[in-house]
């Protein structure tokens, strides 16, 4: 079976961050209000502990996240679509992979669909007004390279 | 097994409308998953009557303010083999208005839903296997102190491109004891 991927991405503004309700690890209410890094860049990437793209994007990115925290200022929220049945995975998962990113829970998908995430992984960037000026669908090897670039861009 | 070729066609536009005067913003996106069938005897690969199927679909989000709206359009035309056939034509089954009022959370139309865990109560989407029950109704969510949380539906179920029988009534309160008891001795 042959699969042929096309992505698309025409970015004339920013968009807003919309409010969404959430969940954190440990199942307490709270919002997509919350999330601040006090101007600098925010990367929100949805995953799943079932995702096997996902968790290799961000245990690469966990390679280098101190030092791109050091340079840029950027905060990753990893965002997790599992459902109920598997959100007791999720923070086995993040401690197992010793994840130091800030993870919340969205498992009846609200804050994807609110984002137009229809697959796993997609990430974001948002800059210091807290707006969306990027996003890739999918992961392979040197994306975060993409990612970082992005960043960089922000930052300075 | 099937000997196909599998298009996936994900296209994402963000429109924003002007800067000076806030109109609000238009979002969306747009999925398309189609494909084509070849008849292989050999491999036992089924006998598909149609030479291509696909499943599409449209994501519509306006947001202004407290203010949001939205719309799905989805396409079978036919529905890709293995997918329910009742999955069969064009239309919009999803469609919702949503305003926030002082933490008064008010939605009519389509909307997702779960209750504590979602044994009791689970309304959601997922695509890829054809799974929609999205309830048709009138939604209400208030958070009166921090830690108590409460919600009341009434609604009609989808049932592919129309509803189920009867109605579905509902209402769940979910409290979190840290939330309500120890936050406050923080402050």
């Amino acid at each position: 079976m042959t699969m042929l991927f096309a992505t698309v991405q025409i970015t004339f503004a920013q968009r807003t961050l919309p409010k969404i309700d959430l969940k954190t690890m440990e199942n307490t209410a709270t919002s997509t209000a919350a999330f601040d890094n006090d101007g600098k860049p925010i990367v929100i990437s949805f995953w799943a502990t079932w995702c096997k793209p996902c968790v290799k994007e961000l245990n690469t990115i966990a390679e280098e996240y101190e030092d791109w925290v050091d340079e840029t200022g950027v905060k990753i929220i990893a965002v997790s679509i599992d459902d109920s049945r598997n959100m007791s995975k999720v923070k086995p998962k993040v401690n197992a992979e010793m994840w130091e990113y800030e993870i919340y829970c969205d498992p009846n998908r609200d804050f994807a669909r609110a984002m137009g995430v229809s697959s796993v992984p997609h990430t974001f960037l948002l800059n210091s007004n807290k707006e969306i000026v990027w996003q890739h669908k999918g992961y392979v090897d040197g994306d975060e390279i993409e990612l970082y670039e992005k960043i960089e861009e922000l930052a300075h | 097994m099937l000997n196909r070729l599998s298009y996936l066609l994900v296209i994402i536009p963000f429109i924003s409308l002007g800067q000076e005067q806030d109109w609000g913003e238009v979002h969306g996106d747009f999925n398309l998953n189609a494909q084509t069938y070849t008849e292989d005897p050999s491999i036992n690969a089924a006998k598909v009557d149609e030479f291509f199927l696909m499943n599409g679909y449209s994501n519509i989000r306006f947001n202004k303010g407290n203010f949001t709206a939205g719309l799905r359009y989805e396409s079978y035309l036919n529905a890709l083999q293995d997918f329910d056939s009742r999955h069969n034509g064009n239309g919009i089954p999803y469609r919702f208005a949503q305003y926030n009022i002082e933490g008064l959370d008010v939605t009519v139309g389509n909307f997702y839903e779960q209750f504590g865990n979602g044994l009791i109560f689970r309304s959601y989407e997922e695509k890829d296997l054809g799974i929609d029950n999205a309830m048709d109704g009138v939604r209400l969510k208030y958070s009166p102190v921090q830690g108590l949380s409460l919600k009341g539906f009434v609604g009609k179920q989808r049932f592919f491109f129309e509803h189920g029988p009867g109605i579905i009534r509902g209402i769940d309160a979910e409290l979190n004891m840290n939330d309500l008891l120890f936050k406050k001795l923080e402050r």
